[in-house]
């Protein structure tokens, strides 16, 4: 009897052993997915290829420099009313476009100024003035053209993926697409 | 009984190491999550900021935005300082530098009289707002120094100036002030300062210096603050001399500042000191916003 007791406990305990062994297999099956999906970036002192050297944006200047005329949209007369609003939207189309000396990939220089070189894009502005009995209101246009300074730097980086910045540095010119704006002028009639 | 002992081992033994992948793989569980909830709405926007300004201006601050992803038919409306609302619709917002998105605040110190003063974050409120939902983010605009003044005469004309200057890097610590002066009067001008009230332990002026050249992009190429040291002489600005614009000539001013790493925004429109005639005039300075912009925003 005692021998029948004794052999039930020990069954028992093979089972949960069996258990924990299939929650074990299946815990490491787990973690080997999941390993597989994280990745995995070198460390310093990782052996990599190299020295090899790179080139990065590491500054970016916006300057305004370039205007275009002023021209004439619309002129628009109040006499009938009390007060007159006149209102118009211009649209202007340019191209953009890299220039000077760049190092770093295009792509690159493209992600960091959050445009793309050499497509053409438009640009539209919606003016309008409000003039009262007896004046004329003028709208004009302009366009006013974005130049970036893209400062870039090499970097070295050695077989232990340690990067050491250098004094080389390169200035590429970036412009970006013109955008309108306006002004309204009022005269007396 | 060794049997039984061997069997309680491996028991144990085996219920520890279940135990310990399971723990294991909830904690990666849970950093997985984390990581998840990484993709929140970003914004850069605090910043220290000096504006000399005449009372009841308006100044331009920008917003950086970087969405964990852009739906259509978004509106962003931004309750700026004052209570004015600025309203930006999907097609108008526009990608800037490194995919975040910019957006302009105005603004505007009303009711300030004449004097210097501090504003301690100051708050703005953007509301994200899709066909199914409104999300309200309550944003620091970050600590302000506003002076304003009656005594603003605007006799130069500034030409070029850079609007923004951005770093991708963690540590770089030199920012530009660039700004192009035309001396429309018929007398010599001299440019004797640019000054401005901010923390000195976080931002120093390095060197003021003038130039003549054919365009603001020709200016001299310095980038780090060792080469500050390096600018002639003659080029720097001293309160006795002064850059000296003759009449209707231009001039270009550049200041050097050492920022901090730990300057992650600033909003500068300095005060111009100058001299006409052995009076001294002040006048504002153009507004240049230093970003530091380290992590990329993904579509």
């Amino acid at each position: 009897m005692i021998i029948i007791v004794r052999g039930g406990a020990m069954s028992h305990k093979r089972k949960v052993v069996g258990i924990l062994m299939f929650l074990l297999v299946f815990l490491v099956g787990v973690q080997l997915v999941i390993a597989e999906k994280t990745i995995v970036e070198p460390n310093e002192g990782d052996i990599i290829p190299g020295p090899f050297e790179e080139w990065r944006v590491e500054y970016v200047y916006l300057y305004t420099i370039n205007y275009g005329p002023w021209e004439e949209i619309v002129t628009h007369y109040c006499y009938s009313q009390p007060t007159c609003y006149v209102e118009r939207t211009v649209s202007h189309c340019s191209p953009t476009a890299l220039w000077g000396s760049v190092k770093a990939p295009v792509s690159s220089i493209e992600t960091e100024l959050g445009f793309s070189i050499g497509v053409e894009d438009c640009e539209e502005v919606t003016c309008g003035a409000t003039c009262y009995y007896g004046q004329a209101v003028t709208l004009y246009w302009r366009y006013k053209q974005p130049i970036y300074r893209v400062v870039q730097r090499k970097y070295i980086i050695d077989s232990w993926g340690r990067e050491y910045p250098t004094d080389d540095y390169a200035y590429a010119y970036a412009r970006e697409e013109e955008t309108p704006e306006c002004k309204s002028v009022s005269n007396y009639i | 009984m060794i049997e039984k002992l061997r069997e309680n081992f491996y028991l144990i033994l085996v219920s520890f190491v279940a135990f310990v992948l399971f723990f294991s793989v909830s904690l990666g569980i849970y950093v997985d999550k984390i990581s998840k909830n990484d993709l929140q709405d970003k914004f850069i926007s605090e910043r220290v900021a000096y504006v000399y300004a005449s009372p009841n201006e308006s100044i331009e601050a920008t917003i950086f935005w970087c969405p964990p992803s852009l739906e259509k038919n978004v509106s962003i409306t931004i309750s700026t300082p004052l209570g004015l609302l600025v309203q930006y619709k999907g097609e108008k917002l526009q990608r800037s530098f490194r995919g975040y998105f910019s957006m302009i605040v105005p603004v505007k110190f009303l009711s300030l009289d004449f004097g210097s003063y501090e504003f301690e974050n100051l708050n703005s409120y953007i509301y994200v707002t899709t066909p199914t939902k409104t999300k309200k983010f309550t944003l620091s605009l970050g600590n302000w120094t506003i002076e304003t003044s009656k005594e603003i005469a605007l006799k130069l004309i500034i030409t070029e100036s850079n609007r923004y200057a951005i770093t991708f890097v963690n540590d770089s610590k030199l920012v530009k002030y660039e700004i192009g002066l035309f001396n429309p009067t018929n007398d010599t001008i001299y440019v004797i300062n640019f000054s401005y009230v901010l923390y000195p332990q976080t931002l120093e002026t390095l060197a003021i210096a003038c130039y003549n050249a054919t365009s603001i992009l020709d200016l001299p190429k310095i980038e780090k603050v060792e080469d500050v040291s390096k600018i002639p002489k003659e080029s720097l600005v001293s309160s006795t001399t002064g850059c000296q614009i003759p009449p209707r000539e231009k001039r270009y001013i550049v200041m050097y500042i050492k920022v901090d790493p730990t300057v992650k925004m600033l909003l500068l429109r300095p005060k111009i000191v100058y001299k006409l005639n052995n009076n001294t005039f002040f006048m504002p300075g153009a507004t240049m916003e230093f970003v530091r912009i380290t992590e990329r925003c993904a579509d």
